[in-house]
């Protein structure tokens, strides 16, 4: 988060991203972690990208100095502290010490189960959503040329 | 030693607050969307933990859920800076001024 | 009965599919039309019945029914001003439609979902479309703005969700809001419950624009098309409103109970903020934001209540609240086509200008302001009663019963800034007659219409929220009164 050139953290999240898609995969949840590779990794990473090189134009590489006052890194620091002490604090937490782990050949069938059966509406939902997005963007960013002309 | 659930959860608040320190801190809008996805995916992290140490796989549904809402979120976010940026040439949160009374 | 509520979003979005390719405001009325007939046959059909459905994740109950016919209604009148300001918009008017009709299929969901999970996703496609409504002004830099700054809080907000959502699966193992009830005890006790809950209602704080995260709200309502304002003023702030009563009564009643200092407090900032902004704007539009976020402290301060008798005041006063502001917005809309403006000097001599108009809008103010015989006079009746009433038990409610009268006050005055400049602002600046077109002036008759009725007769509404609140909160009662502390 303190790069200054924007390629360079660009990259930085999509490293982070894969670490975060190894993790998963740790943690027997292949399917997000494939998904988390296919959609951060491949898709957002390179939209990330793209953006970059479409609005750099003018920018000097090292751009200005980026960080603002204090309070930011405060009120963040604040939240980190908040929260990991809950999490070290909590009794509960370390009750729970894993169940033996899951089947993994069954994992990715049951979540597709639960997503055409009992999560049948959020779903839906989700296909109504990316249609907005979509027709929003373009409207967004394509419209422009028709208005120019 | 093996792993438990409160590293996890532990690094999913570092991320988190990584994540809110570029969102707060930095005056890009390109890293403030980084650090948004930042936030959105130490979200994940712990619910996939939460998931798999309770052995109930509704917090991966969850995650899909999210992740498909964070991707359809930065199509339209960039969208908009890329919008943005044709009509004032910046990508500067203090450039934002139209709005100020 | 779920087949019916499924066929009511399908209708919805059978809507869109039929009005998409085509691209004229004959649409617009089309729409309105289909939403109407929605809305008359579809509550019509599942009028007695109240159940869940998909696995739990989606509840129909007299408080979901009330929140779809408020949906709806503001959906038909949003379309019927679109249809008035089309000219303003320029290219892509049936997408405008279509992305209407999205958002309010997402606040139909919302005003059901009974899981986190379902909220969250409503909320998302509620709030991913208003992104691109706030932006659809393309040529004008201050709508672009108004969606950037959207954008950015509006995914904050959601990645706060997303942790508090987490914690709160990790914590309690499920994510329905039923089951949470029946656990909470248990939960009260666990500190990470409560960070979620605290993170979820964060993420909640920004869509109703209340105190600490109230940031986007002037600057968005500002810079985005008129329709889309008003839709986002009522809309989105409504939706946040219904997940907030199930979310806090439905799920944690007893949480809630010892949580409601924090909320009180919360409502007199978001109040007196709000109402201390409003005093000096030109801006019109800038003017109703600040006044938004007061409005906010006014419902959140029936929340605080955490009785019975708060609810059912929010939910009057949300009554209110939309037909007061649907008629200021379809005002706007109508003066804009002209103007193209919302600077107060605009409405300078409106009252000679368009005497119907001026007339409309003054009574839509002073319902806002909460003129007596109006509907907004009621609604802030019954919010100051039962702020009283539970002043009985704690003493710290007369205090904010007494800052909220003051919110009141101050509001009488900036409202009426605005009725001065109509009357009284000096000359026109120019001395046409503003032309109004059939659909603003159906949408026009129908806000004044209820502005008028709950003002007069309010016993059918409030018989309504009674019936709405009797679902969720009998427990929240019963568990809060003998406590007392």
């Amino acid at each position: 988060m303190s790069l200054r050139n924007l390629v360079h953290s660009a990259l930085c999240l999509a490293v982070s991203l894969v670490g975060l898609a190894l993790i998963y995969l740790g943690l027997d949840a292949e399917f997000i972690g494939w998904i988390q590779i296919l959609v951060y990794v491949g898709a957002v990473s390179i939209l990330i990208v793209f953006a970059i090189l479409l609005t750099r134009g003018t920018e000097a590489p090292a751009g200005r100095i980026t960080f603002a006052p204090w309070s930011g890194l405060i009120i963040a620091g604040a939240v980190f502290a908040t929260l990991a002490w809950t999490v070290i604090k909590s009794k509960a937490l370390t009750e729970i010490t894993g169940n033996p782990s899951l089947d993994v050949s069954f994992v990715v069938k049951n979540i597709g189960g639960k997503l055409v059966a009992e999560y049948v509406l959020p779903l839906q939902v989700m296909g109504l959503l990316l249609t907005a997005a979509l027709i929003g963007a373009v409207i967004i960013a394509l419209h422009e040329r028709k208005g120019l002309k | 030693m093996t792993p438990g659930l409160n590293h996890y959860l532990v690094v999913s608040g570092l991320l988190f607050s990584l994540g809110l320190l570029g969102v707060l801190g930095r005056r890009n809008l390109l890293i403030i969307y980084m650090g948004l996805e930042l936030m959105l995916n130490a979200g994940n992290l712990a619910l996939v933990s939460f998931s798999r140490f309770n052995g109930n796989l509704n917090g991966q549904v969850m995650v899909f859920f999210t992740i498909t809402v964070a991707a359809a979120e930065v199509a339209v976010g960039l969208a908009l800076i890329v919008a943005l940026y044709r009509k004032r040439q910046t990508a500067h949160v203090e450039d934002l001024t139209t709005l100020k009374f | 009965m779920e087949l019916a509520v499924g066929l009511l979003g399908l209708a919805v979005l059978l809507a869109d599919l039929w009005i998409a390719p085509a691209s004229r405001r004959i649409l617009g009325w089309g729409a309105a039309a289909v939403l109407t007939c929605v809305l008359v046959f579809g509550l019509g059909s599942l009028a007695p019945q109240s159940g869940m459905g998909f696995s739990g994740l989606y509840v129909v109950d007299p408080l979901a029914r009330f929140f779809k016919a408020f949906f709806l209604l503001s959906g038909v009148v949003v379309l019927l001003m679109t249809v008035e300001y089309a000219d303003q918009l320029a290219v892509g008017l049936s997408e405008f439609f279509a992305l209407t009709l999205f958002a309010v299929t997402g606040m139909l969901f919302a005003a059901s979902a009974n899981d986190l999970t379902m909220m969250f996703v409503s909320l998302e496609l509620i709030t991913v479309t208003f992104y691109v409504l706030n932006s659809f002004q393309r040529g004008k830099l201050a709508s672009i703005e108004a969606g950037v700054k959207y954008l950015i809080l509006g995914a904050l907000a959601s990645a706060f969700m997303v942790f508090g959502i987490a914690l709160i699966f990790g914590s309690a193992n499920t994510t329905q809001f039923s089951e949470l009830a029946l656990r909470q005890r248990e939960l009260s006790g666990s500190r990470i419950f409560l960070t979620g809950l605290t993170l979820v209602l964060v993420g909640l704080g920004f869509k109703i624009a209340a105190f600490p995260f109230h940031g986007w709200a002037p600057d968005v309502y500002q810079g985005s098309p008129a329709p889309a304002t008003a839709l986002l003023a009522i809309g989105s702030k409504a939706a946040g409103f219904v997940l907030l009563l199930r979310l806090l009564f439905g799920a944690v009643p007893e949480i809630t109970a010892e949580w409601h200092r924090l909320l009180g407090a919360l409502a007199v900032l978001s109040l007196l903020y709000g109402s201390l902004c409003a005093i000096p704007q030109r801006s019109v539009k800038r003017l109703m934001g600040y006044s938004s976020i007061a409005n906010a402290g006014y419902l959140l301060l029936g929340v605080a209540v955490v009785s019975p008798a708060g609810s059912v005041a929010v939910l009057y006063y949300l009554g209110a609240y939309c037909f007061a502001v649907l008629a200021v917005f379809t005002v706007l809309c109508v003066m804009m086509n002209s103007s193209d403006t919302d600077d107060m000097a605009d409405f300078a001599g409106l009252g000679m200008r368009s005497p119907v108009l001026a007339g409309v809008m003054t009574l839509a103010l002073a319902s806002l302001a909460g003129v007596p015989p109006l509907a907004g006079f009621i609604g802030k009746f019954l919010i100051l009663r039962a702020v009283i009433a539970a002043g009985a038990t704690h003493p710290g409610y007369y205090g904010l019963a007494a800052v909220a009268v003051i919110g009141a006050v101050i509001s009488l005055y900036y409202y009426f800034g605005i009725v001065r400049m109509m009357y009284w602002g000096g000359e026109p600046l120019e001395r046409l007659a503003i032309s109004v077109t059939p659909g603003a002036g159906i949408a026009l008759l129908l806000c004044v219409a209820g502005i008028v009725y709950l003002g007069i007769a309010p016993n059918g509404l409030l018989q309504l929220s009674a019936d709405a609140v009797a679902g969720i909160q009998p427990a929240a009662a019963s568990a809060f009164k003998p406590t007392g502390h």
